[in-house]
């Protein structure tokens, strides 16, 4: 950015700049609507019946088809398609086939919780693996990396419900420090939701940084022994200075693109830790859906966490856009 | 440039597509079920004011002040998600069959052994040959908005039930009832005349689905506000909410019932998430714990195990007896006397349950054909199977189908594998997901794993057994089985009855294709400081009307 404010040419570059990202984000809306045709062919042509799911394995028959007809799922695939796709753009996905109820309704709140939880997570997860990775690489070799290696090695082996529900048992069970369901629905107030949601939010974190942790680890490594970082410490600057203003700005945006992946995983991807802790989350929901061979509700989920999934990669491209002159082009 | 072009083209392509769609007309369907609007409530209900912050909306007229007492905190083992309704006429998961028996009440009720108990109805009479039933209601009983229980609401309920146009799923069973022929002789006095006689029709007409409902309800009311007689009745409920809250019904006709003032029904579907809840004392009940983590409980001084009296569900392995090899009776017996079901039942159930007998009806009911199973016959076994012609140069090659579909479901088969490999039997086990079984596994190929909520052997023995069964899983059609149900359905000597009915199970036994090594017993947790609580031997049914917790 410094760049611009001493080149005459402010006005082209900043021309240049807004056509990068008008053309990201026009590829962006274009990916949204492939993928929602996607979305809406895959969850139409599943397998199963929804009226035998929804109404029970002993229904009759004319019970089934009397279902069917009520939600005209006797019409052709392109049909229903573009009347769900007139309404998804104006915030109307329609009704839950199983119970009827409009799908905001059904899953605003689990919306809501999912949001809460990862949020959580992710303020943890954010400095704990910038932390985690400027002491190991910081400390190459040395015991203090050899052990956040180990540990992080163990993280990454233990399956999700797994550490979930020993956490469970040491800090719900075992030592009564925070609840085992973390029903969030019914917590009195901000306080006492962050306490029920704490365990899942570890969950998740540990989940997250095992990864993220070795990568940022070794670009950080990387990054400490090139020109511009024995330059400034040369100059006299201060160790901690030098990692977290020269180094670390560019060995994290390479990361940004895992944390962009790891903010739609717990958008969308969570079922497991949500069925161990209960929480009244969007993943459960969808799988709950897919079962149920609810055709709406799957193609509102889907569709919203491609949503959050494409966002974030576009602002990560943006930002790399913005803070590196290198990446723009005509 | 090219790029370029080819962009700007795909734009404006995109921009088009979006201003058409979003100019469509709302063609979107509208559901055919309107959810009620907030303001037609159900009249005024008690609300026992609640400890949690519960917002009180309806304010009744006469308020009783009870005093802050804790509720029973139930955790379920199936959160049946958008499905989840109070109308009885379908109740596709236990989530919904425990919440819709403590909102309404049956006629009658089952016993221990399914023997027909009052309920709603005080007394019951039939004609000499069984085609005319006499139901006297108890009087006096009310509904949850105050209005009396009579015949019409009865006689509304089953004609319901038995209209196609409701599509319940207890239609095939009470297929035999006659709508014209339900009628309410007057308030309290309701009568079922039948066209052909039915001796068990007391036990026929009490199942899960036939809760009493008022007379012109109608799902827009019963989903989500229903008013039934029940001990419990309740408040604000959601689809997506957890926990779902009942409180009290303090006009309920058992004196001095129910205990607590309040349940509120948790679901937990990961067992050792139930299990830590209930250690860590946010659940007080579990409806039903895993086999493979009883022991973690047995040893808390916190918990106690509760058993069902006895024999559940079964686990059974189900062949097609008219297709090779099963075909062979021969082959059939031979695997029945291949199983070490002791075994079974040590590995399988951790010794809570009972062994089977090859037939719907367990061992220890007073209907069964004999109530000592044999033990494991491995040369017998392997002589059936020499005479069908299968030995160590050619033996006998299957495949079973089997997947978790009921706790220790894949144990089980993978123990059966084991065990008939004794007796040269070469078993393919073919492991699926569970969600799959019933609709793509189950019924569709020879040899699959299957199980049956515990059901009256007038029932039992012929859901899957008749020839003209809903569910013919081992494709038995035989019409001298078919007259032994006959003739027990018309008998009227309760003695004799018994004797068709164990001639029908020895059938079974013996020649059918129902491998049936174990019957689970249902195995609930409670903490030790409630009390009153008895699984029941069909997993769906939770009485909480005597549940006491102290603090």
């Amino acid at each position: 950015m410094l760049l611009l404010y001493h080149s005459g040419q402010w006005r082209g570059t900043v021309n240049i700049v807004l056509k990068t990202i008008l053309s990201r984000v026009f590829l962006a809306m274009i990916t949204l609507l492939a993928v929602s045709m996607f979305i809406f062919w895959a969850a139409e042509v599943l397998p199963g019946d929804i009226a035998a799911r929804v109404l029970g394995r002993e229904a009759t028959e004319e019970a089934k088809q009397a279902f069917r007809e009520r939600l005209n799922l006797d019409r052709p695939v392109h049909e229903r398609y573009l009347i769900w796709l007139s309404g998804a753009v104006r915030g109307d996905f329609g009704h839950a086939l199983a119970s009827q109820r409009p799908i905001s309704e059904v899953i605003g709140p689990r919306l809501k919780n999912t949001i809460f939880l990862a949020l959580y997570a992710f303020i943890l997860y954010v400095p704990l693996t910038v932390f985690l990775a400027a002491v190991s690489a910081l400390n190459r070799e040395r015991p203090l990396d050899n052990t956040i290696s180990l540990l992080t090695l163990i993280g990454l082996s233990l399956p999700e419900f797994v550490i979930g529900t020993l956490l469970i048992y040491i800090f719900a069970v075992n030592n009564p420090i925070f609840p085992v369901m973390a029903n969030v629905q019914r917590a009195k107030n901000f306080w006492d939701a962050i306490r029920m949601t704490t365990l899942p939010a570890i969950t998740l974190t540990i989940v997250m940084a095992v990864y993220s942790v070795r990568m940022l680890r070794d670009n950080l490594i990387e990054v400490l022994e090139s020109d511009y970082v024995r330059m400034a410490t040369l100059k006299g600057l201060p160790r901690w200075r030098v990692v977290f203003f020269h180094a670390l700005p560019n060995a994290l945006v390479p990361a940004l693109n895992t944390m962009a992946l790891n903010l739609a995983y717990l958008i969308g991807g969570v079922v497991i830790v949500e069925q161990v802790f209960v929480y009244p989350g969007l993943g459960t929901q969808l799988v709950e859906a897919v079962f149920l061979r609810d055709a709406p509700v799957i193609e509102a989920i889907a569709l919203l966490v491609s949503l959050i999934y494409i966002s974030a990669n576009l602002f990560t491209d943006i930002f790399s856009i913005l803070s590196n002159p290198r990446l723009r082009s005509g | 440039m090219k790029a370029k072009r080819i962009f700007q083209f795909l734009s404006i392509l995109l921009l088009t597509t979006l201003i058409l769609t979003a100019c469509a007309p709302a063609t979107t369907p509208a559901p055919a079920q309107t959810q009620a609007p907030a303001a037609t409530e159900a009249p005024a209900q008690t609300e026992a004011p609640a400890a949690t912050e519960a917002p009180a909306q309806t304010e009744a007229p006469a308020v009783t002040e009870a005093p802050v007492m804790a509720c029973l905190r139930v955790a379920g083992v199936e959160n049946c998600g958008e499905k989840l309704n109070l109308d009885p006429v379908n109740q596709p998961c236990t989530e919904n069959s425990i919440m819709v028996q403590q909102v309404y009440n049956r006629l009658l009720d089952l016993d221990e052994n399914l023997n027909p108990q009052p309920e709603l109805a005080e007394k019951w009479e039939s004609n000499a040959d069984g085609t005319e039933w006499t139901f006297y209601l108890r009087k006096g009983v009310k509904f949850h908005d105050g209005k009396e229980l009579t015949a019409k609401d009865v006689v509304y309920t089953y004609k319901r039930l038995i209209d196609p146009a409701t599509g319940s799923e207890a239609a095939a069973t009470l297929a035999f009832l006659n709508p014209d022929g339900i009628i309410a002789q007057d308030d309290y006095t309701v009568v079922f005349k039948l066209d052909k006689p039915v001796v068990e029709l007391p036990v026929l007409i009490t199942s899960k689905n036939t809760y009493i409902i008022q007379d012109g309800a109608t799902p827009e009311t019963l989903n989500y506000k229903p008013v039934g007689t029940g001990p419990f009745m309740p408040v604000d409920f959601e689809v997506n909410q957890q926990p779902h809250k009942f409180v009290k019904n303090p006009n309920y006709w058992e004196p001095g019932l129910p205990k607590m003032e309040c349940v509120e029904f948790y679901a937990i579907q990961e067992a050792t998430t139930r299990n830590a809840a209930l250690l860590s004392g946010e659940v007080d009940l579990a409806q039903q714990v895993d086999y493979a983590t009883i022991t973690t409980l047995e040893s808390s001084p916190d918990v106690q195990l509760m058993v069902s009296p006895g024999a559940a569900t079964s686990m059974v392995l189900a062949m097609w007896v008219d297709t090779p090899p099963f075909d062979d009776v021969r082959v059939r017996s031979a695997l029945k006397k291949a199983l070490d079901r002791q075994v079974m039942l040590d590995t399988v159930l951790l010794g809570y349950g009972v062994i089977g007998d090859d037939n719907p009806v367990p061992p220890t009911s007073p209907y069964a054909w004999r109530s000592e199973v044999p033990p494991r016959d491995l040369e017998g076994a392997k002589q059936l199977l020499a005479e069908a012609g299968y030995g160590p140069d050619n033996p006998l090659k299957i495949d079973l189908y089997m997947s978790e579909y009921i706790p220790g479901a894949t144990a089980l088969g993978q123990l059966f594998k084991e065990q008939v490999a004794e007796a040269g039997v070469e078993v393919n086990l073919v492991i699926g997901p569970a969600s799959e079984h019933w609709d793509n596994v189950w019924l569709k190929f020879p040899f699959v794993g299957s199980g049956w909520n515990m059901r009256h052997p007038g029932e039992g023995l012929a859901i899957a057994h008749r020839s003209n069964a809903a569910y013919p899983e081992t494709h038995w059609y035989r019409e001298d089985y078919d007259k032994l149900l006959d003739a027990a359905n018309t008998e009227p000597d309760p003695v004799k009855r018994a004797e068709l009915y164990k001639a029908a199970a020895k059938m079974i036994s013996e020649e059918g294709g129902s491998i049936t090594p174990l019957f689970q017993k249902i195995v609930a947790a409670l903490r030790s400081n409630c009390s009153g609580y008895q699984p029941f031997i069909q997993l769906y049914r939770m009485d909480l009307r005597n549940v006491i917790c102290t603090p």
